[in-house]
């Protein structure tokens, strides 16, 4: 497995020599629970049914667990779920590894624990090769965030928006009221005149576009090559690295 | 004091205690530490 650019590997490697226990509950209202008869009372009873689960416990009425699981922890759980699809032909790391992964760089630790799990269920690394790029920040070099308001939505890229309907756009679902008014005044001050249609051809064309263009110049491997066709296929832009 | 407070909906936020479940990583992070060639 190789990170590209390759300096990343001392990050991942510093992560796993000095990781720690891994707190796997959040407490949410948005996300995966854990498993029906993870339960929990006066004593915990854990089984992979809920009437496995009241067996264990002699019958007793049990109370699931209300927490739900670490995002991280599903997608590590990943590897589980390509082991239970396996035919009874094929071994589970038959699917592995994959050939790239495109991410940004903060979330090779958060992201570790997707290898770590895919070597004990299957064998295999998820992927050959994972390639790191930088991070699209806004003006002031805050990395964006959709509960920070501070994402670029391509929506209004494309349509024309006057200032009041950007300043609803960028302050809709976001998580803190400070946020809220941080991106208010953030619209009104920048944009106050809102922004004119550019049309959704020209973002289609410009953003793969310059991406090819960049990974052409700078390197012909294979994972720069994979960066120009992520670019391309989601037609999202992605700052290089 | 800072009291905290909900951004939503302004109601104290208090804190609660409960169980929490940890995961024993060390074991896997070393299969992953080997699959990294830098640590060769």
């Amino acid at each position: 497995m190789k990170f590209f650019p390759e300096h990343w590997s001392s990050t991942y490697n510093h992560w796993l020599e000095n990781i720690q226990e891994w707190c796997i509950p959040r407490q949410l209202w948005w996300a995966t629970r854990f498993r029906p008869g993870t339960t929990r009372m006066e004593n915990i009873y854990v089984a992979r049914t809920e009437e496995e689960a009241v067996k264990k416990a002699g019958g007793k009425k049990l109370k699931r667990d209300e927490d739900v699981l670490d995002t991280w922890f599903l997608l590590a759980a990943g590897a589980v779920l390509l082991a239970r699809l396996a035919g009874e032909d094929e071994g589970p790391g038959d699917y592995l590894p994959s050939s790239v992964l495109v991410t940004g760089f903060d979330i090779i630790s958060s992201g570790s624990p997707q290898i770590m799990a895919s070597l004990h269920f299957t064998g295999q690394v998820p992927f050959r090769h994972c390639l790191l790029n930088a991070l699209v920040r806004d003006a002031e070099g805050q990395k964006m965030s959709k509960s920070k308001g501070t994402r670029w939505i391509r929506s209004t890229s494309s349509t024309a928006s006057n200032s009041a309907a950007l300043v609803k756009k960028s302050t809709t679902g976001l998580l803190l009221e400070e946020h809220r008014k941080k991106a208010e005044r953030y619209v009104k001050s920048h944009y106050p005149n809102g922004i004119p249609a550019f049309g959704a051809d020209a973002l289609r064309f410009t953003s793969p576009r310059s991406r090819i263009s960049r990974a052409r110049s700078t390197s012909t491997s294979a994972a720069a090559r994979a960066t120009a066709t992520s670019a391309t296929s989601c037609g999202t832009p992605r700052a290089s690295c | 004091m800072v009291l905290p407070k909900s951004g939503r909906t302004g109601v104290v936020v208090e804190p609660m205690l409960t169980d929490q479940w940890f995961l024993e990583d060390g074991r896997l992070a070393s299969a992953g530490l080997a699959a990294s060639p830098a640590a060769r």
